[in-house]
């Protein structure tokens, strides 16, 4: 079944109780009347007249393409409480939470430079400024470690499990653009 | 203890915590997300959280050992967060990368356990890694693919050679001789010039000049004829030598590779295994049949040539040597930047490839689904980038190709001008000159071809590397040395507090324990995920139990030699893989000499006699790859058929899920019945009757054992879970039967 069975934006808030109970809907929240609060480290969040959700867990549905929208809200076991197409018309207060649990839980790397890359037999050492600070990491077997799941955006798993992420190749500076060119 | 302090990471150093030290792991970000080390230190009666301070190490967080609770990770996208709940608040204590969740989670399940004071030990290590560079070693490795020596990897390469040592003699002869043979033309050019036809000094009689000018054209021709029968030799020797070689490295690596745990497997792509197979070993074999001789040949040349050179005009021979700095820089930066090319046009073909292979195997779905004009542009944009990395490549080429002729040709010139001057001052004769250009054009030759020889036989260590990588990783699964032989297994199976993970810190079986006795049969039961098809892995010993004991008629299954216990366990798989081959020949795959009787009455059995009577091959008939041309409940059948005339004591019954008719189904029922029997018999099982028919059922839910029971005492049971599965099962049915 696809997704976008309602358009977004065309309002399956209006008939919240059909849209909660209807397992082809897509339930799209309002962030404008969405409440939020932090409690025990947890996100908690309660829709206007309803029992309050503990526990929430905060997933980038696109999160290479769009990372602050379509963010799905998961409860335990994983089960799906709806989705925030966006963070328009939400409190400042609101807003701020959802982007620092959103920070809390996405910890993939972001490299903001390329300093070098050292090829021995399969194995590619590369050395990069991050946005955490330097770091040197090691990928094998070229074509399966550098991922490439939109032009221009290109992520390295390195042999540790570790994955660094460029979201802007045109963005780099000319230097870090070669040596990333000479190895794809 | 001792375990625990080689799994614990090093304290940070000035650090003395309260107590006795019993699990200390290092993580590697900092709160505010940048990098760094902080260390999670845990003695019998604190918990600290150090960070390193300005001078030393300072405690940020510390909790009394006996006042903490559900020590837990969080796992969080690329990475993790350690967590604890004290007074009832839960606090984040650390995080942490993805490269070091492995360690916290392990950590966590200990910590758990020495909360709830049971007795757990820390494993002994979980990621090997190389003692000299750090660099983190697969399981079963001994060799650092990062800082292995190359000349170490080369002479192995040689050692391969042992066998062929004759060949490999004649060969390095062959190629002095040819080297030596090539020199001679122009060597022979002086007489030529200087006593036949420019004469210098007084002439000799005409009659003499034509005679010798005979005997040096007849040395010329048989020195040409000779290289050339020579090199052919060689060539043809060369290539056996090539061959064999590559063919020994090719046959040891496949037999490694069936050798080798399945955890090896689960751990790469299998298209990464294959390319090792096909790619790597091809390449090997190009560099060993043709770069090798050519390595020798144009070392030979260049250092034969050169001293010609130095030994006709030494002076000359200097200015010869002016541009070979020139050439081999040249000539390194060229390949360079060929290779960097070469690799873009090959990327852009395997794109290219991928465009074509998934465009025509789907073409169905891209017909059903009218994305014909989709499928065309992505085919046409790869074709079209291949193209355009092809132009790049040539003009690359030829650009760098002409800038080095010129290099090359410049140092001719210098002879030239230098060498007519000496021919015009009457310091050197003609007869010296054409020779020595003759050598000077055959000289850069060589020296350019080395500089690329160089980058190709690296290149083709690098493969060598890569094989030799396979070739030493170790089965995980190996007989024990006291293992004893089980020529017959009479099927008592007894798992004892069974715990395993594909990887150790995260358990896919805890805790499981059952006994089935010979001839019974046990239904396993339960969503997928619940750890099922693990236990069969097991029972196989594909892999070998983490934790607790597996016996097989009292024996523990690590005891038992693996062909014995494999020759006498059958599997029905899910998925019905049949090889190549005549129908006959995938019956009688497990066991090839059997008889045509035993076949025919093992596909009575299982119900497939008749069908194949039907094709026009009948026994005979040949089957595609994964059987195609055949039914599924046909491959059922066959498989089926396999594992009866394979006979095993311990059988394996993993249902497919597939949908066959009704008639259909009442044959493999029918076969099934017919097999089990007298069998101890483990069956996956997705069918309500395949359930009804088992002895036992055992129902696992997460790794544990939920229930287990007959089929009738877990259907009444109230709250069951196999009654809820059930339930759901017949619920699913009934939408099935509507849709039918």
């Amino acid at each position: 079944m696809l997704i976008f069975l309602h358009r977004p934006g065309q309002g399956c808030l209006g008939e919240t109780p059909t849209a909660q109970n209807d397992p082809e809907a897509v339930n799209y929240l309002d962030p404008a009347t969405l409440e939020l609060r932090r409690e025990d480290g947890r996100l908690q969040c309660r829709l206007p007249g309803q029992s309050e959700w503990t526990d929430v867990k905060l997933t980038r549905m696109f999160p290479h393409s769009l990372p602050q929208e379509w963010i799905a809200l998961l409860g335990p076991f994983g089960k799906e409480y709806g989705i925030l197409l966006n963070l328009h018309g939400m409190s400042r207060e609101n807003r701020d939470l959802v982007l620092q649990e959103l920070d809390r839980r996405y910890l993939t790397t972001r490299i903001v430079r390329l300093l070098s890359s050292k090829r021995r037999f399969d194995v590619m050492k590369w050395t990069a400024e991050t946005t955490r600070g330097r770091v040197s990491f090691i990928t094998r077997g070229l074509r399966d470690q550098i991922q490439q799941p939109l032009p221009g955006y290109v992520i390295f798993s390195d042999v540790e499990g570790n994955r660094y992420e460029i979201p802007d190749i045109a963005a780099l500076d000319p230097a870090s653009r070669r040596l990333l060119e000479e190895q794809m | 203890m001792a375990d625990e302090k080689e799994w614990n990471d090093a304290l940070p150093e000035g650090f003395v915590p309260e107590g006795e030290l019993r699990l200390c792991v290092k993580a590697d970000l900092l709160p505010d997300g940048s990098y760094g080390a902080e260390w999670l230190v845990v003695t019998d009666s604190q918990v600290y959280v150090v960070a390193n301070g300005d001078l030393q190490p300072v405690t940020r967080l510390q909790f009394p050992f006996a006042e903490i609770a559900e020590p837990r990770v969080e796992l969080l996208v690329d990475g993790g967060a350690f967590e604890i709940k004290h007074a009832d608040k839960r606090h984040e204590l650390l995080r942490f990368t993805a490269a070091r969740s492995p360690r916290f989670m392990t950590a966590a399940q200990t910590l758990e356990k020495w909360l709830k004071e049971e007795e757990a030990r820390l494993p002994e290590e979980e990621l090997r890694r190389c003692p000299s560079c750090g660099f983190p070693l697969d399981r079963g490795s001994r060799v650092c693919p990062s800082c292995t020596p190359r000349s170490r990897s080369l002479r192995r390469l040689i050692s391969y050679l042992r066998p062929h040592w004759l060949p490999a003699c004649c060969l390095t002869l062959l190629a002095m001789v040819t080297t030596g043979l090539s020199l001679l033309p122009p060597w022979l050019n002086k007489p030529l010039m200087d006593q036949v036809l420019v004469p210098q000094g007084p002439p000799r009689p005409l009659q003499e000049r034509f005679w010798l000018l005979g005997v040096l054209v007849a040395a010329l021709l048989g020195s040409r004829l000779l290289g050339s029968a020579l090199s052919a030799v060689s060539g043809w020797l060369m290539a056996y030598v090539g061959n064999r070689l590559t063919h020994d490295i090719r046959s040891q690596l496949y037999e490694h590779l069936h050798y080798l745990s399945l955890s090896f497997f689960d751990k790469r792509q299998l298209g990464s295994v294959i390319s090792r197979v096909n790619q790597d070993t091809g390449q090997l074999q190009a560099f060993l049949t043709w770069g090798s001789a050519d390595l020798v040949i144009n070392v030979l040349l260049v250092v034969g040539i050169g001293l010609m050179l130095f030994a006709m005009n030494y002076r000359l021979a200097l200015l010869v040597c002016v541009p070979v700095p020139l050439v081999v820089i040249c000539s390194l930066s060229f390949w360079r930047r060929i290779r960097f090319y070469m690799h873009r046009v090959f990327h852009r073909w395997a794109r290219l490839n991928s465009a074509l292979q998934e465009g025509l195997s789907g073409i169905r779905v891209v017909r059903a689904f009218a994305q014909e004009p989709r499928e065309v542009n992505r085919f046409v944009e790869r074709s079209n980038d291949l193209a355009v990395t092809g132009v790049q490549a040539e003009r690359v080429w030829s650009v760098l190709y002409a800038i080095l002729s010129a290099i090359i040709m410049s140092g001719s010139m210098l002879v030239w001008y230098f060498g007519g001057r000496g021919v015009l001052l009457g310091d050197m004769t003609i007869g010296t000159l054409t020779a020595f250009i003759s050598y000077v054009g055959m000289f850069y030759g060589p020296v350019q071809a080395l500089s690329g020889l160089v980058n190709w036989s690296s290149r083709s260590l690098t493969a060598a590397e890569r094989l030799f990588e396979v070739l030493d990783s170790v089965p995980e699964v190996e007989d024990a040395q006291d293992a004893v032989p089980m020529p017959h297994i009479e099927g008592r199976i007894e798992f004892r507090d069974v715990t395993f993970g594909y990887e150790s810190h995260r358990p896919v079986l805890k805790k499981v324990s059952f006994v089935v006795e010979p001839g019974e049969m046990i239904g396993l039961v339960g969503h997928s995920g619940a750890g099922k098809t693990t236990i069969i892995n097991l029972l196989c010993r594909f892999y070998d139990v983490n934790e607790g004991e597996i016996l097989v008629d009292g024996v523990p299954l690590k005891k038992i030699r693996i062909a014995d216990l494999r020759h006498q366990i059958g599997i029905v798989p899910q998925d019905t893989f049949l090889f190549g081959g005549t129908i006959a020949e995938n019956i009688a795959y497990a066991k090839p000499g059997a008889t045509r009787e035993e076949i025919v009455r093992a596909a009575k059995i299982a119900n497939a006699h008749d069908f194949i009577l039907q094709k026009p091959d009948g026994y005979e008939t040949i089957l595609g790859e994964a059987g195609q041309g055949l039914s599924a409940g046909e491959r059922q059948r066959l498989v089926i058929a396999r594992a009866v005339l394979h006979n095993p004591r311990i059988l394996i019954l993993d249902e497919a899920t597939s949908q066959v008719d009704i008639e259909t189904e009442k044959q493999i029922q029918e076969a099934i019945s017919r097999l089990v029997k007298g069998r101890t018999t483990f069956a996956i099982a997705h069918r309500l009757s395949t359930l009804r028919n088992a002895d036992r059922l055992i129902v696992l839910k997460a790794g544990e054992i939920q229930e287990t029971g007959t089929h009738d005492e877990l259907l009444h049971k109230k709250r069951g879970e196999f009654a809820r599965l059930v339930g759901m099962y017949q619920a699913v049915s009934k939408v099935h039967e509507v849709q039918r």
